[in-house]
């Protein structure tokens, strides 16, 4: 039986996606996000390290030791996290093909 | 002191509106973040624009982050803590409950535990004391409460709450039974209440509903939290 899976936030995605890279750090991610959002999404550092509190809580992310800056902490993803960001892109990808394919039939008509 | 430092000033004192855990896990690492973020600008204009946008994106946060918090406390099961503070906990916690109920319910200079009896004629101003007394001993009684409830943030939220409404339908079943305010809960009568939609079937006066859902509000808390505190112990019997 296929279990059903609530979707992450946008905000939630995006940090994911820009974990999927390599481990950062928090000014990292933020600058990562509005890339990849090509701006549409700014991230502020108070709801950048609420939305990590949360990911951190559900074993999505995790901190990790990179040698050399004692001072900033950097996150990246775990298992359950790749795992996760692996479905959500098959949703997404699914979704982006149908919305596609639904473009080209009605400009094939007009 | 330059601009920039005064906005990360504002942005630390800021970071007081988060709930202590977060603050101490992640106010240094949000700080930091914020003063990079507020590095990129480079004139007036754009610290100005950008601090705003540090600073709004900050309070914003704070009710998300708070409202989290709260919730994970409702949802945590009872904490085992001290004697001491869970009966300091319920008892003030029981004052905050019953003076905000008593307040609503019996209006200044109405509670006849405070304001005695006067003879027609009494000054004025003994009058206006008698009036205005109730308030004033609520006000100071819940001040004092808000303070030393404050002590006992051993408890969890969820069992302040519980604990609270416990002793407040405890006291409020005493209070009762002394004859103070039979009247305002057990009879079916609102002589000097105004009846309210519910009520008119029932006769019952707005002050009597107000009552009667705290008592039921609580009376339910209360079994809730007898019955976990039972499946608590035989969790731990079964362990």
């Amino acid at each position: 039986m296929k279990r059903s899976i609530e979707l992450l936030p946008q905000v939630s995605f995006s940090i994911l996606m820009a974990l999927s890279l390599k481990p950062r750090h928090g000014y990292e991610i933020i600058q990562q996000v509005d890339t990849d959002s090509m701006s549409k999404i700014r991230l502020g550092p108070a709801s950048l390290y609420v939305t990590l509190k949360k990911l951190i809580d559900s074993d999505l992310i995790e901190e990790v030791d990179i040698d050399g800056n004692e001072r900033r902490r950097y996150y990246q993803l775990t298992d359950k996290g790749w795992q996760r960001l692996h479905t959500e892109m098959g949703y997404y990808t699914n979704i982006a093909e149908i919305s596609k394919s639904r473009l080209v039939k009605k400009w094939s008509h007009s | 002191m330059n601009k920039h430092q005064r906005i990360l000033k504002l942005y630390a004192a800021g970071l007081r509106l988060y709930p202590k855990g977060f603050r101490e896990a992640y106010g240094e690492q949000t700080l930091l973040t914020a003063r990079d973020t507020l590095g990129t600008a480079s004139t007036s204009i754009g610290k100005l624009r950008v601090g705003s946008h540090l600073i709004i994106d900050l309070l914003l946060a704070a009710v998300i982050e708070n409202v989290r918090h709260a919730e994970e406390n409702m949802a945590k099961p009872s904490q085992k803590t001290s004697g001491k503070s869970a009966l300091a906990a319920a008892l003030l916690g029981a004052q905050i409950v019953g003076i905000v109920a008593l307040s609503y319910v019996y209006p200044a200079g109405t509670l006849q535990v405070i304001t005695a009896p006067r003879a027609i004629d009494t000054p004025a101003v003994v009058w206006y004391l008698d009036s205005v007394m109730p308030s004033v001993v609520f006000a100071v009684i819940l001040a004092l409460t808000f303070v030393l409830l404050r002590r006992a943030s051993r408890l969890s939220l969820w069992s302040k709450i519980t604990w609270s409404y416990g002793l407040w339908l405890c006291g409020a079943v005493g209070y009762i039974m002394f004859g103070n305010a039979i009247d305002s809960v057990v009879s079916f009568y609102a002589p000097n209440g105004i009846p309210g939609p519910v009520g008119v079937g029932l006769g019952l006066g707005y002050d009597q509903i107000v009552v009667a859902l705290i008592f039921l509000t609580g009376f339910y808390l209360v079994v809730q939290r007898l019955v976990r505190l039972l499946e608590t112990s035989r969790t731990t019997v079964t362990k």
